[in-house]
């Protein structure tokens, strides 16, 4: 469970503060989807840093599963992630000296588990890239590449995914092999995904759908029942 | 250790994408390291040496030294233990010419003669051209001399020379003598006759300046230190001082430990500037792996996970930096061996010597440590958000206190290491307060620089008005290098301006006020021929004269001078005997701070006028007793009277010590005279002198002067090399500096193209930047490194101020070119970058 209230979000920058989110309230419940839309500039990507826990919020709560992330030093947010938080990025983010298992075990290691390596080699094998381990993102199509930055985010078994334009740097076929691979998962997991995206097509695939205009959530429409891939 | 267990698995894969841009960081620790550990290998080896050597270097496992005269036969018997071994010997200067010239005699050469016995050397062996036995080449009137004294005679091995009333023969060159005592300025070459040949040529009289020295192999299992300390404790108020072989290597570290201190200062002051580059390597390095951090956060590490996976990285790479360093460090004294050798009196032996490597091993990592835990504190912090947008305002923070708290923690290590690690601690203690001093003062006057340049920039036309806006915008490294650059330049403009100080007071000063000539030796019965001799060459005539004895120190307040509590700095009045005189009236230029000056005809109880500095050193003041061992007398004087201090730079005459007449007129002693002679007039003066009194020894001021000034020559060539390195670093730092704003540059460069600039308008915003960061660097440079000169001379060397203008405008120069010489390298990888560039940036 997902819980955001009266979320608002200023940073500074040169030209003085930004209010960027404006007293967001919003819940996504424990093992659905919801997708926000909405244009560029509009806040979509910095709700999403809020609900990872990557943003600090200027005012307001974010709960997840129970734990109330303002409650969180810095420290205690990166272990929340860790243990919670399955993140795609846009851009992959992949470490570029790291080969693809390596880029999969971090998470792992981060967390001290002993059977990092072949956890690892099990998750490239889930997305299809088992052959790939050895392969440092340079040597990877973008389409391969946030097949592995998926294999992370699933490492440890996250209840939460949260996916920030997740095909936004591919073309539409490898997006589609990428989407089917993340509902999948979602589903086969039971876990939670709130991903950002452009795409109509994709975010219609989800059991809920906002948009976001100018730093606030429009109400949202019905729910509807699972939509199947 | 979980978290460095991590720590080491991600560092080591995260070095795999190689680590460029830190060849600056490799370079500041490694020059730095390097003048550290070859400072200290060049030492360790001296040390050896000395310590292997002490006994060859001393002539004997003891040695007891007594001025003017030999020791009674009964009384020296009466010290030696059963079964040791004795060498006579007794050193003087005396006047030599060739025997051969014409009737009235050849040119006359000052030599330092050592006469010595058939034992000679006790200890090592004397080494001569043509090999041969030194008691072979002795025998019969043979005398062995440097070549130095051949030459200046323009004689040849089997020459014959005159010595006073007898003729010796020349058999071979002395190449090496075992028995040299370092640090002793040398001003005339080595002469060796055996003890007959001295005795029989009569130029040692009575009082005439000479020391008798007797070498002593102790028995086997005799411990030398003991039994000296034993001899004198037997002997409270000889006039002979005994010192074994225990006090060699000591007594020579007094003289090589303060060169070696300010040396290996010098390179930690390398090694400190080149932590700015390293702050700046390490600053560069992080800002590129920003993504990566901000990843990792992500991914749920935490900022200690990431602050230990970059410590273990630079770590890392500082070992290299160090190891390398060391090799260099540790292999330069072997490199320059025959430099040193020409320099020194034993022969090295080079080998690693752990201790100085592993002080400059340490001084390399705290260093690395400092100056990157900063940069690291900061990148700790990078939000994982910079992985969703750029940082809205990347506003620098400061490290989080426990980093701050671990900064000041190395920082105050590094000073401990300055202290203890250098062989004299105050002068590491006043470094570290004049580096704290110095730091605080670069770092103000840096900021005032910029702060001023861009005042003055931002009116100017474009290309000013860019270059002042990048000396100052968010995260411009101006300030470090201006620090670096700064530094190195205040060391090297400190060292120009304390040079050229010297050399005015050694070559302008002393020959307009001093003698250019000092006779020794001369005999009561001498004086009135010799002022007669004088009279007779046009242009000389008599400055000054004193009668002198030698005698030493025995008792201060009653209080035997071993025991007595006699300050550091005027310890070297009792160490050995020394020249004393007496007067009737108040010599010229005297001024007494206390007391009063003994009637013209006092003919009581001994009275003695003593120097102030002395006075003060001693503890003692008028009423006080000094007790003084004086050829074997003991006279007990009162201090009637404290002089002002000596001005030994107007070269007078000075003595610390003078008596009432009365007691000690009747002693055997001699006269020395002062004589102030025209150019061209010294030395046929000399040579009537030689000629008429064959036992008085001339000593030449100018000789002395240039053989100082040899002397400083070659300490501040030493130094010199040290600055240049320190400024070596600065530049790296600038290098360094280039570096990380490089992505800046290239951007700005590829904008400005696109906006329609010219080549030739971003090299002169370019250069403008450049100029203005010399410009900025020559001022911190010259206004530090003056201050500091101007509180060395005025503070520790006690002379006039004089502000050489060349070292100054050479710094400047050199400042100007350094920077102007980096931007132009900088500058031209830029313009070279197509416009195009700037497109395909993501």
């Amino acid at each position: 469970m997902i819980r955001l209230s009266d979320i608002d979000l200023t940073l500074p920058s040169t030209a003085g503060p930004v209010h960027i989110l404006k007293g967001i309230d919003l819940a996504v419940a424990e093992g659905t989807s919801l997708s926000i839309v909405g244009p560029s500039g509009s806040g979509k990507s910095s709700l999403l840093a809020v609900m990872g826990g990557i943003e600090r919020p200027s005012a307001g709560r974010v709960e997840i599963d129970g734990t109330e992330l303002s409650a969180l030093d810095e420290d205690g947010l990166a272990r929340f992630r860790r243990d919670h938080l399955g993140i795609l990025f846009q851009a992959f983010h992949l470490i570029p000296t790291m080969t693809a298992a390596e880029n999969v075990a971090l998470p792992l290691e981060l967390a001290g588990r002993r059977n990092a390596s072949p956890a690892a080699a099990r998750l490239l094998e889930e997305v299809g890239l088992g052959h790939r381990a050895r392969h440092y993102p340079g040597q990877l199509s973008g389409g391969e590449q946030q097949r592995v930055a998926l294999a992370r985010a699933l490492a440890n078994e996250p209840p939460v995914i949260i996916a920030d334009e997740p095909t936004g740097n591919l073309d539409s076929d490898t997006g589609h092999d990428i989407i089917d691979l993340l509902f999948g998962v979602q589903r086969d997991r039971g876990a939670t995904l709130v991903l950002v995206t452009h795409d109509p097509a994709l975010a219609e695939r989800c059991q809920a759908v906002r948009r976001m205009v100018d730093g606030r959530l429009e109400a949202p429409a019905a729910t509807r029942p699972l939509a199947v891939g | 250790m979980r978290n460095l267990k991590i720590a080491w698995i991600v560092a080591r894969r995260e070095m795999r994408g190689g680590m460029r841009g830190l060849a600056v960081f490799l370079a500041c620790l490694a020059i730095g390291v390097a003048a550290i550990a070859a400072v200290g290998s060049v030492q360790g080896a001296i040390d050896a040496a000395l310590r292997r050597d002490a006994a060859v270097l001393l002539g004997g496992d003891a040695a007891i030294e007594n001025a003017n005269r030999p020791l009674p036969a009964a009384e020296l018997a009466g010290l030696l233990p059963q079964g040791a071994r004795l060498s006579e010997a007794v050193r003087t200067n005396v006047m030599v010419a060739s025997a051969a010239a014409e009737p009235d005699g050849g040119r006359h050469v000052v030599a330092a003669l050592k006469a010595v016995d058939g034992a000679y050397p006790l200890f090592g062996a004397v080494e001569l051209a043509p090999a041969m036995r030194l008691q072979d080449a002795l025998e019969n009137g043979g005398a062995v001399a440097e070549q130095a004294l051949l030459t200046r005679l323009g004689v040849a091995v089997g020459d014959r020379l005159q010595l006073g009333e007898r003729e010796i023969e020349l058999r071979a060159v002395l190449v090496r003598e075992p028995d040299v005592m370092a640090g002793r300025l040398e001003i005339a070459p080595r002469l060796i006759v055996a003890q007959d040949a001295l005795a029989a040529s009569a130029v040692l009289q009575p009082g005439a300046l000479a020391h008798h020295l007797y070498r002593i192999a102790l028995p086997d299992g005799t411990d030398p230190a003991a039994w000296v300390e034993a001899l004198h404790e037997g002997n409270p108020e000889s006039s002979w001082r005994a010192r074994s072989r225990a006090e060699v290597q000591p007594r020579i570290a007094r003289l090589t430990d303060r060169l070696a201190t300010f040396l290996s200062l010098a390179g930690l002051t390398s090694l400190l500037v080149g932590g700015l580059g390293v702050g700046l390597a390490v600053r560069g390095y992080v800002e590129s792996r920003i993504a990566t951090i901000a990843t990792l956060k992500s991914l749920g590490a935490g900022s200690r996970q990431v602050l230990a996976i970059y410590l273990v990285q630079i770590l890392l790479l500082a070992a290299v930096g160090i190891a390398a360093g060391l090799v260099a460090g540790a292999l330069l004294p072997f490199a320059i061996d025959g430099l040193l050798a020409g320099l020194l009196p034993i022969r090295l032996d080079h080998a690693l010597y752990p201790g100085p490597l592993l002080l400059a091993a340490g001084a390399g990592f705290l260093t690395a440590f400092v100056f990157a835990l900063w940069p690291l504190s900061i990148a700790r912090e990078i939000s994982p958000a910079a992985l969703f947008r750029d940082e809205v305002a990347p506003e620098r923070r400061l490290p989080r206190p426990s980093a701050l708290a671990a900064i000041g923690g190395g920082l105050a290590l590094l000073a401990l290491l300055a202290v203890l690690g250098v062989p004299q601690k105050v002068i590491g203690m006043w470094f570290v307060g004049a580096a704290v001093a110095a730091s605080l003062l670069l770092a103000l006057l840096a900021r005032l620089v910029i702060g001023l340049l861009h005042r003055l920039g931002r009116h100017g036309p474009l290309p000013i008005r860019l270059a002042a806006g990048n000396l100052r915008r968010p995260g411009s490294s101006a300030a470090s290098v201006l620090v670096a650059l700064g530094a190195g330049l205040a060391v090297l403009t400190m060292v120009g301006l304390l040079q050229g100080v010297l050399e005015r007071e050694l070559e302008q000063g002393l020959p307009d006020r001093a003698p250019s000539v000092v006779f020794i030796d001369i005999q009561p019965d001498q004086w009135q021929r010799f002022g007669a001799l004088v009279e007779e060459t046009e242009g000389a005539q008599i400055a000054q004269s004193a009668p002198l004895l030698r005698a030493r120190v025995v008792r201060i307040a009653g209080v035997p001078v071993d025991e007595a509590a006699v300050a550091e700095h005027v310890r070297w009045t009792v160490r050995r005997d020394r020249g004393l005189t007496y007067a009737a009236a108040t010599p010229p230029d005297t001024e007494l701070v206390a007391g009063r000056w003994w009637p013209e005809d006092y003919a009581g109880e001994p009275l003695v006028s003593v120097e102030e500095e002395v006075a003060r050193g001693y503890g003692v003041g008028v009423g006080d007793t000094l007790a003084f061992n004086l050829l074997g007398r003991v006279i007990e004087a009162r201090i009637a009277s404290i002089r002002r201090e000596i001005d030994w730079s107007r070269g007078r005459l000075g003595f610390v010590f003078i008596l009432s007449p009365g007691v000690i007129d009747k002693a055997p002693h001699t006269m020395i005279a002062a004589v102030e002679a025209a150019p061209g007039v010294e030395l046929p003066l000399t040579e009537a002198v030689a000629r008429a009194l064959p036992n008085v020894t001339p000593i030449s001021i100018g000789e002395v002067v240039a053989r100082l000034g040899e002397a400083i020559g070659t300490i501040g060539l030493a130094v010199r090399i040290v600055a240049a390195v320190t400024l070596a670093t600065g530049a790296l730092v600038l290098a360094g500096a280039v570096n990380v704003s490089r992505q800046r540059q290239l951007y700005q460069t590829v904008l400005l193209k696109v906006l329609g600039a010219r080549r030739a308008d971003l090299l002169r915003l370019f250069l403008a930047e450049y100029a203005s960061l010399g410009a900025g660097a020559a001022l911190l440079g010259l206004v530090i490194g003056g201050i500091g000169a101007w509180l060395v001379v005025w503070l520790v060397l006690d002379l006039d101020w004089h502000l050489a203008p060349l070292p100054a405008i050479a710094v400047a120069a050199g400042a100007l070119l350094v920077t102007l010489a980096s931007g132009a390298l900088a500058t031209w990888r830029l313009l070279r970058a197509p416009a195009g560039l700037l497109l395909r940036r993501p």
